[in-house]
């Protein structure tokens, strides 16, 4: 399996890349590991490097989707993490891809709030992400962004999480065993695979 | 006139809202007319035509307002040029935005299509080109238009340096830096509009 991360603009340092992928090195399973960025430097040699592909320019989180597109230098089964993902299980991470594209879903966000159907938040996360890079279904969401909407979606949606699901795209979700919140779910009683700082500010002590 | 205006955009907000119901649901079109046609763009929008209109000099000509949006670029422009001489062409590569300037600025004489102008090849025959999109599109593609364009026909872009948004993909720090940018034989006009929490860049040459 590919593992993949996307570091563009200054929020995530090299050290997050490089801890990301310290953590799952060793692992039999892992095929190589890549790193889509605008800035290589400071990235450990064994990380692969994607070089920002250009042309359409886009901004810190958006250039997640470009890992959809046909043309992304990746095969196969591929699991994408956010850099502020902390690694709890490394080996038993290589056995939980789903059968189509696969998200976190959040079910911690529960309430009135969330189940209004005028609601634009959405109850899945794109922290990490397992999917086949050959896959042509993938492959439309690259497709469907850049059509002459590509800047009213980059108006209308926070972010990919948010496109993905208005937009009407079929995913997987991955079992609630396997992801921590820790925003929402502070204290759990199961041993999960990685834990999201998604909401809150990380530095990399706490991913150790 | 602007009553007028913001009317038929209340209208068209009605009309979004009650096809959210039985048809697309697409609410955050409600934001995007208001703010079409908020302060902000008509102040900017107007600031354009009226610099243009006394560089221009002439009553006739065609008009190409790229990135047109819902159109109120375009009807500024037609505010200054009233006569039927002056033909004004406004295209945004969003479909949508041809419906709504339709139907926003009805009866205004103005031409609003669907279109890229990447895929513009020919602009022979516009006098000249308006773009207050720019940050929204990349600058290679800025420089393209200004390379495919008759040298005596004017450009009139926009910019500004609001770098928050990630539809902001080619914001400029100053005017200067914008108006650099461009590579244009001939610098008529550049400067800068202050608005309330960001500054709005105005470049006009040839």
């Amino acid at each position: 399996m590919n593992i993949v991360c996307v570091k563009f603009g200054i929020k995530y340092g090299p050290e997050f890349v490089n801890k990301l992928y310290a953590d799952l090195k060793d692992q039999p399973r892992l095929t190589n590991f890549y790193c889509y960025t605008d800035d290589s430097y400071g990235l450990d040699k064994g990380i692969q490097v994607i070089p920002d592909m250009g042309r359409p320019t886009l901004k810190v989180w958006w250039n997640k989707l470009r890992m959809f597109d046909k043309n992304f230098p990746l095969s196969g089964e591929t699991m994408f993490l956010d850099l502020d993902v902390k690694i709890q299980d490394p080996e038993k991470i290589f056995k939980i891809a789903g059968q189509q594209i696969t998200f976190i879903d959040c079910h911690w966000k529960q309430g009135r709030l969330y189940n209004r159907l005028s609601n634009y938040d959405v109850k899945m996360n794109s922290s990490m992400i397992t999917w086949n890079a050959d896959d042509p279904e993938v492959h439309k969401i690259w497709d469907h962004f850049n059509t002459g909407l590509r800047d009213y979606y980059l108006r209308k949606y926070k972010g990919i999480d948010r496109f993905i699901v208005h937009e009407d795209f079929e995913y997987d979700t991955f079992g609630h065993e396997y992801i921590q919140s820790k925003k929402y779910q502070p204290d759990i009683n199961y041993e999960p695979v990685i834990t999201t700082f998604e909401e809150l500010p990380v530095a990399i002590k706490d991913l150790i | 006139m602007q009553s007028k205006i913001l009317y038929k955009a209340l209208k068209l907000v009605e009309e979004v809202y009650d096809e959210s119901m039985y048809g697309v649901d697409d609410l955050y079109r409600i934001k995007d007319i208001v703010h079409s046609v908020d302060n902000n763009h008509w102040e900017s929008k107007k600031w354009l035509a009226d610099k243009l209109f006394d560089l221009y000099n002439h009553n006739a000509g065609k008009f190409y307002v790229a990135g047109g949006w819902y159109g109120m670029m375009a009807y500024q422009l037609r505010q200054k040029w009233i006569s039927r001489e002056m033909n004004i062409v406004s295209a945004d590569c969003d479909p949508m935005c041809e419906e709504y300037a339709w139907k926003l600025f009805d009866g205004y004489d103005i031409s609003f299509k669907t279109n890229d102008v990447n895929d513009e090849e020919d602009f022979s025959e516009y006098t000249a080109i308006i773009n207050t999109s720019c940050e929204h599109m990349e600058q290679e593609d800025l420089i393209s238009i200004i390379k495919k364009k008759d040298p005596q026909t004017w450009i009139a872009f926009q910019t500004n340096d609001y770098i928050d948004l990630n539809s902001h993909i080619n914001c400029w720090p100053t005017a200067q830096f914008f108006a650099e940018s461009l590579q244009l034989d001939f610098l008529a006009y550049v400067d800068t509009l202050q608005m309330k929490d960001f500054n709005r860049f105005m470049v006009i040459g040839k």
